[in-house]
């Protein structure tokens, strides 16, 4: 496998490239996982958190704020951890890690602030991902600013004024179900 | 309740009169409850329109799967309807959107030739020249949307020479198991300058000469694509170990 430096590295996440994806999962989970397991978490968690350290430096990467001087994997290491920490506290155990073998660096607080803006968009985009299809595609298609009048003419609808019906009802049973998810409240503390 | 929420919603969309919109605003100000909710629906459309991470969630949990799970009877499974719904319905709406743009829309051409043109999204641009609505397509999208393939195919094929309307067509195809037509509808694609469907094309093109036992076309083309940056790769590169 061909192996790529930090910056080939950012450049790939930056752009989305799935051979570089490939490369970081293939190089750096099992760190991840490893720290995970070995601290009260399971295969899932771990998953879940690799992911969600990628999607926060893909953030990063995305506002021009990221600027690594030390390797990837201390980098995804300590972005990992601080998300771990974080959940431990949310589930209220306790929060001294028994393995925590890797280097690592202090993050600092915008990256905490990313992380916590990104913790609310990903429950916001997991609900938005569960609608029906019909309601998914409705939201985005208005959100793209397409008017009522051809979204009602794509999805078939009789009338323009069913779509706009149509459009409220999706967005309510969104915001609905954000709000019934338990996480939703811990989030806006 | 209700009305406040829909007072939100259009007060975001700039759908109030201005004392109506000055109200909202009023109550943003004074009531921490109306604010939190304006922002919650505020948050909820930037989180909507941020496809980008989704994408990025969507490649990372699908190299999960791969890295993960063995890739038993992987040939067993191609043609599972999954696979190229999920690619359908990520690329679907943003060619219905760019399709709906640049025929729909009333802005003035020059406006839309300059906010549009892009070698890839020539195909539109040029069609939207010679037949502004184009119902055939968009009907026939319709159609595919809803599974009906074959009323699909019939719309789809009276607008060929497109690369939108020929890879639903052969999507299409592939549905009825018409897998020659299949086949020649993504060559067609391939040999477009367009990229918009190249990696989907390549993949199904792949699969279909699997289906006519055409297999020494099909390493050749599996072999380009475990080469390339496609999002198939992995999958491609399982396939040749089994047909090797």
């Amino acid at each position: 496998m061909a192996k790529y430096n930090v910056e080939e590295i950012l450049e790939g996440i930056r752009r989305n490239d799935i051979k570089i994806l490939q490369y970081v999962y293939r190089t750096f989970y099992s760190y991840i996982k490893y720290f995970i397991i070995s601290n009260s978490g399971d295969d899932n968690d771990a998953k879940d958190i690799f992911q969600e350290a990628l999607v926060v430096v893909y953030r990063k990467l995305a506002e021009d704020q990221l600027d690594i001087n030390c390797s990837f994997k201390t980098y995804i290491y300590s972005v990992s951890r601080l998300l771990w920490l974080k959940q431990l506290e949310k589930r209220k155990m306790k929060n001294e890690l028994s393995i925590d073998n890797e280097d690592y660096i202090e993050l600092e607080d915008e990256t905490k602030d990313l992380s916590e803006q990104n913790e609310k968009y990903g429950l916001y985009q997991k609900y938005f991902r569960k609608l029906s299809e019909d309601c998914r595609k409705v939201l985005e298609m208005s959100f793209e600013k397409i008017s009522l009048k051809h979204i009602a003419e794509i999805m078939g609808y009789k009338s323009e004024k069913y779509a706009k019906k149509r459009k409220f009802q999706c967005k309510e049973r969104l915001i609905n179900e954000i709000k019934n998810d338990p996480k939703f409240k811990e989030l806006l503390r | 309740m209700k009305q406040q929420f829909e007072l939100i919603e259009r007060y975001i969309e700039g759908d109030l009169t201005k004392e109506e919109a000055k109200t909202v605003e009023q109550l943003i100000a004074s009531d921490p409850g109306f604010k939190n909710e304006f922002n919650l629906r505020l948050d909820v459309n930037k989180a909507i329109g941020e496809k980008d991470i989704m994408e990025l969630r969507y490649k990372l949990s699908m190299i999960h799967r791969q890295e993960t799970s063995h890739s038993t009877a992987i040939i067993r499974h191609l043609f599972e309807k999954k696979w190229h719904l999920v690619a359908a319905s990520i690329t679907i709406l943003v060619i219905i959107g760019s399709f709906l743009l640049n025929n729909l829309n009333n802005q003035g051409p020059d406006q839309l030739f300059e906010k549009y043109y892009s070698s890839e999204n020539a195909v539109f641009t040029t069609r939207s020249g010679e037949n502004s609505e184009n119902s055939d397509l968009t009907v026939g999208l319709q159609k595919f949307q809803k599974q009906n393939y074959n009323e699909a195919i019939n719309l789809l094929k009276k607008n060929r020479d497109n690369v939108v309307s020929e890879y639903y067509l052969g999507i299409s195809y592939i549905e009825t198991k018409q897998y020659t037509e299949a086949k020649a509808a993504f060559h067609y694609i391939l040999e477009q300058e367009s990229n918009l469907f190249t990696e989907q094309a390549q993949w199904y093109k792949g699969l279909c000469l699997l289906k006519l036992d055409q297999l020494d076309e099909a390493k050749q083309l599996f072999t380009s694509i475990m080469n390339s940056n496609s999002i198939y790769n992995n999958n491609a590169s399982e396939i040749l170990k089994k047909i090797n």
